[in-house]
């Protein structure tokens, strides 16, 4: 496999009217994509993975900032990468539509509602090659929406005219228009209905097959990811608190979150039994103690956890932020109560 | 889970209809059949799910229950008795409707206290003060909002998505309601706070023998808390039964492209991509179809579904409407053996 882009050390910040009305919404992600690949973003409302998507294809806008890190992009054949987040407007536009694509929630918003969906595909396509003509432009958009199951008709239509379902293949339909290297997917189908959702699950699959382009997917539904990524990574509090193969966040996972998380779905084929869901609410980010984010919540915490932050570590089978987790595996020592530099010799 | 099965139905609905004034396609005035000739029976203690995709009409049929819509065809009857004309006052406190939006069905301005016990002074109106805070520290522990004297003088603005939609099911029993029509009481919240809204239901009907309809889009949880199950198309209630053996064994085609294009957590990620057949959007209540509504979109369509509608067939426990099961009666499954020998 081949890298296609690595997040390093990544912090993004809502920038409030004072310091202490900033919300630090992504703090230290670190996460790398390999071309080919679908990862995804699980986590509650408001646990950063809108903000980090923003941030990541650059269309975040005031007050976001990203103070800290890098999101390095290669492109086929460039061994060096660009770093997108150093990189000038004019850069960007390079990228943007030819090698990465965007299908947000809600297609509404995405799609142009005064123009014809013709002319919107018409626009990607001719950013991305300036010397097609009107009749390739038609051919090529019919092709397009051909592969997202939408009859040629509806290319004159207008984005309102179209039913939910159709209005978000559209917009992945639009997505594909410039072959992109990396589709970046935020909740793509939280506004359909569980048919067509599959419907449109087992088309990114199949064109993602095809076509093979790499896959960044949001939603708060961990059951939809079980199914269609090969790599997950779990968010909480703006941070990533797990991150591993699909398989072993279903059948392993090792986040206290993680696992109060993976339990919170009931399934359909398994055993019936009593479920609990995970005690109190998603933490405030504007108010994070100082130690583990989910140590409020947590029925395995230790005394430490509330005064330490613990770090994103390899702990064998995935990396996880867990101090009792990488104590239990040997991997880190337990630390003690109070921050190191509070320690007396 | 426990089943507990009643004697009459507690709330039933007979060949229901809900007809709205609606737009086809092209503009022109239809009649919207948002409910068709529904019949559904609520029995004491139960928890009956009611899932099908948006549209299909599960939200005008709870608000039918509740008498907020009038019957345009068929009837309700609540203890089998029949409600004609505008229901008396005490109709409407045994049938308690909790709506999807927390944040939205409390007034963010009053205090838990204010709104709780200006519903159970109504329902009440002999109480003293000292009674009425009483019965909304026992209401908030029945939710588990505990410590309850922390929570008796907060605003909703104060609580989370999960707490805010326990303050509204609190509110629904205090008027000590036979039953209780959840429309989707937990897809605003936070996947990691709905099984406890789920659970608390089921401790609701448990504790208090009060019976339970509960709308969602969720099949998955719909499985984890209800007896039994009934589905919704267009309009239509296409099948029902015991919740298990719907999911086992779903007969309809509809319910079975339903429960297959459920994301379930035990399923993982094919080495191939799988190959559903693509079906269209679902067919919506104003649109003109003949026969079964289903047939545009189903795999099995057959001549005559398109020519007839079909009645409802029995299968087993269940209860089917498509003519696939036409004169077909599928053999009850083998009860196991300690069932069996229950007296
Ligand atoms: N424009 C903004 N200004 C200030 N804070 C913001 C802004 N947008 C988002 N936030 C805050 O950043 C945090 C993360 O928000 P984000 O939208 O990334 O979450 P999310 O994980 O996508 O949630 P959801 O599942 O609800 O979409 C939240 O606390 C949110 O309130
Ligand atoms: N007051 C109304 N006037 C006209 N049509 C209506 C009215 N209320 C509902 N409808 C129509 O009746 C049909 C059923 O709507 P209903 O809200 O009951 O569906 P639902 O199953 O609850 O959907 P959802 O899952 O999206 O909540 C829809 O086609 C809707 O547009
Ligand atoms: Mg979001
Ligand atoms: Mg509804």
């Amino acid at each position: 496999m081949t890298r296609l882009l690595e997040v390093s050390d990544l912090d993004v910040v809502y920038l409030g009217l004072t310091d202490e009305g900033n919300v630090r919404a992504c703090a230290d992600i670190n996460f790398t994509l390999e071309r080919g690949e679908i990862l995804g973003i699980a986590g509650e409302s408001a646990s950063g993975k809108s903000t980090l998507l923003t941030a990541v294809t650059r269309l975040q806008q005031a007050p976001a900032v990203t103070p800290k890190g890098s999101v390095r992009f290669y492109d086929a054949g460039d061994s060096e990468g660009v770093d997108l987040i150093a990189a000038d407007e004019k850069a960007l536009r390079r990228y943007r539509w030819s090698d990465i694509s965007i299908v947000m929630q809600s297609a509404m918003a995405c799609l142009n509602p005064v123009t014809r969906l013709e002319a919107q595909f018409a626009d990607a396509l001719r950013a991305h090659d300036r010397s097609l003509n009107r009749a390739q432009i038609r051919q090529r958009t019919a092709d397009l929406l051909a592969m997202v199951g939408i009859a040629p008709q509806a290319m004159g239509k207008f984005a309102h005219e179209l039913s939910g379902g159709m209005r978000q293949r559209a917009l992945i339909a639009l997505a594909l228009a410039c072959d992109p290297d990396l589709i970046v997917m935020d909740e793509p189908t939280t506004a359909v209905d569980v048919v067509m959702q599959r419907q449109i699950l087992n088309q990114i699959l199949r064109l993602q097959h095809e076509l093979g382009f790499a896959v960044l997917f949001v939603t708060h539904d961990l059951s939809l990811l079980l199914e269609m990524a090969d790599r997950i990574a779990i968010m909480y509090g703006g941070r990533i608190v797990e991150i591993g193969q699909a398989r072993q966040i279903a059948d392993d996972p090792q986040h206290p979150y993680t696992r109060g998380l993976r339990n919170a779905f009931p399934s359909l084929t398994e055993p019936r039994r009593e479920r609990h869901g995970i005690p109190r609410s998603p933490p405030d980010l504007r108010k994070l103690p100082a130690g583990c984010a989910f140590e409020p919540r947590c029925d395995e915490s230790v005394a430490a956890c509330a005064a330490v932050r613990p770090e994103l570590l390899d702990i064998g089978p995935c990396l996880a932020a867990c101090h009792v987790r990488a104590a239990e595996r040997g991997v880190a020592p337990l630390p003690t109560a109070r921050p190191a530099t509070e320690v007396i010799a | 889970m426990t089943r507990t099965t009643g004697s009459g139905p507690v709330l039933s609905a007979d060949q229901l209809s809900i007809i709205f004034d609606g737009k086809d396609a092209a503009g022109h005035a239809v009649e919207v059949r948002a409910c068709n000739k529904v019949s559904l029976d609520l029995h004491a203690g139960e928890i009956v799910a009611l899932v099908g995709e948006s549209g299909s009409g599960k939200t005008t049929l709870a608000r039918a229950f509740a008498r907020i819509f009038a019957p345009d065809e068929g009837e309700i009857r609540f203890h089998g008795e029949r409600i004609t004309g505008r229901p008396k006052r005490s109709f409407y406190r045994h049938v308690q409707l909790v709506y999807q939006d927390p944040f939205a069905s409390l007034n963010s301005l009053k205090t838990i206290r204010h709104i709780l016990g200006r519903t159970i002074r109504i329902h009440k109106p002999e109480l003293t003060r000292s009674e009425v805070t009483a019965q909304i520290l026992q209401l908030l522990e029945m939710v588990a909002l505990t410590p309850a004297e922390d929570y008796i003088d907060r605003f909703p603005s104060s609580l989370s998505g999960g707490q805010r939609q326990r303050i509204s099911i609190a509110r629904a029993l205090a008027v000590e309601p036979d039953v209780i029509l959840a429309d989707e009481p937990t897809s605003m919240l936070d996947v990691s706070i709905r099984l406890d809204v789920l659970n608390l239901l089921d401790a609701i009907r448990r504790e208090r023998g009060v019976t339970i309809l509960y709308i969602t889009h969720d099949i998955a949880s719909a499985r984890y808390v209800s007896d039994r199950m009934c589905v919704m198309y267009s309009g239509e209630l296409v099948e029902s039964g015991p919740t298990e053996e719907v999911v086992s064994n779903p007969r309809h085609p509809y319910t079975q492209l339903l429960l297959a294009s459920a994301p379930d957590p035990s399923r993982t990620k094919p080495a191939e991509p799988g190959d559903t057949p693509d079906v269209d959007e679902p067919a919506d209540p104003s649109q003109a179809i003949s026969g079964c509504r289903f047939n545009p979109r189903c795999p099995a369509v057959m001549d005559r579904c398109t020519a007839e509608k079909p009645p409802l067939f029995t299968v087993g426990e269940q209860q089917v409407k498509c003519w696939l099961y036409d004169g077909v009666e599928a053999p009850t499954r083998a009860r196991s053996t300690d069932e069996e020998h229950r007296p």
